[in-house]
């Protein structure tokens, strides 16, 4: 096997998005440095695999962030291609390249629900129910007792039919330099399928929770995380400046 | 010769060598040996890079060929300077009170 062959099987192990962007250059500098007398050959494959082992424990969101007002241009930038935000998160733009417009910057994503709360979340309570069911025996040696283990099953399945009916998820809503974008998100805080776009709206300050805030952003109601502040002054500052009285 | 410990000394390491001007991966290498004394390898080089671009602290330039020159950027230039001044300040106290300490 030559030294190129094993550059190349090296850098397949880095994550898809690393490779993507990273890959033909860092491919590039490797050989070079491998052409150069004396060179540690070990040592280069060594730093090579190190780096696309990295590459893997890049941060990935849990939870919302926001950028500051004060640095407009913190932000500004989502490798093309990469299905990363400028966090390195993976899955929060599925399909980057569509989901951004030319010159649209993502300014931060908070997590939310719409619909209805309890609904929301039946699966991940029947879920919850189902592995207790199935794990609480095996950690005192008793028996899997059925009924519990239905009644899991139960509230998962109610759970998938009564989402989609009722509409309601738990969602990702990404602001963006021109509106927002509402995204599906998953248990795991991976954003999933994008369900629509909207344009700056006044967000409408239902209801004050003591975790989350019920406001009205367009057509839709929905129920955001306690750290949604910023972004409704936000938003509401760039209506306002759309919007001259 | 230095020790680099982790990935933000790297991201120091890069900022300093991109501060003179745009530089592609192997003039970035070339340039950190020169005046750190450190050789970083490819994958280091790459990791300290994604997360300086993701931070926005670098920004690619169009290159020829696989090869991509990399150049700082305004809060690139702000970032190093805060760190290193910083530094220069640690070392300042440190170097002051070894040299007040007995032995």
């Amino acid at each position: 096997m030559t030294m190129k062959a094993v550059v190349r099987f090296v850098l397949a192990l880095a994550p898809p998005w690393w490779r993507h962007r990273y890959g033909p250059e860092t491919a590039e500098l490797t050989e070079e440095l491998l052409e150069e007398p004396g060179a540690h050959r070990l040592r280069l494959l060594a730093s090579l695999l190190a780096g696309s082992m990295l590459a893997w424990l890049q941060v990935r969101r849990f939870g919302d962030y926001l950028r500051p007002l004060s640095s407009p241009n913190q932000w500004g930038a989502i490798p093309e291609g990469s299905h990363r935000d400028i966090f390195g998160n993976r899955g929060l733009w599925p399909r980057s390249e569509a989901a951004l417009e030319p010159g649209e910057s993502l300014l931060g994503v908070i997590d939310g629900v719409v619909g209805n709360r309890s609904v929301a979340n039946l699966p991940m309570m029947g879920v919850c129910f189902t592995l207790a069911a199935l794990v609480m025996p095996l950690l005192f040696h008793g028996h899997v007792v059925l009924w519990s283990l239905g009644e899991g099953v139960l509230l998962l399945a109610v759970g998938l039919v009564l989402r989609p009916l009722t509409t309601s998820y738990n969602i990702s809503l990404a602001v963006t330099s021109s509106g927002v974008v509402l995204f599906h998100r998953g248990y795991t805080g991976r954003t999933g399928k994008m369900i629509g776009r909207m344009p700056a709206n006044e967000p409408e300050l239902l209801k004050v929770g003591a975790m989350a805030r019920k406001i009205r952003l367009g057509d839709r109601t929905l129920w955001m995380t306690g750290k949604s502040d910023p972004m409704l002054h936000w938003m509401s500052a760039t209506w306002r400046a759309a919007n001259p009285q | 010769m230095a020790t680099i410990r982790g990935s933000s000394d790297r991201s120091v390491l890069v900022l300093t060598s991109l501060s003179s001007g745009p530089k592609h991966g192997y003039a970035l290498i070339k340039d950190i040996e020169s005046f750190a004394g450190v050789t970083l390898g490819p994958g280091s080089l790459y990791g300290a890079i994604a997360k300086l671009e993701q931070a926005g602290l670098v920004e690619p330039l169009a290159g020829e060929g696989r090869r991509k020159p990399y150049r700082i950027t305004a809060q690139g230039s702000a970032d190093l300077r805060a760190q290193l001044e910083q530094s220069q300040l640690i070392s300042k106290v440190g170097l002051g009170r070894l040299a007040g300490a007995p032995g």
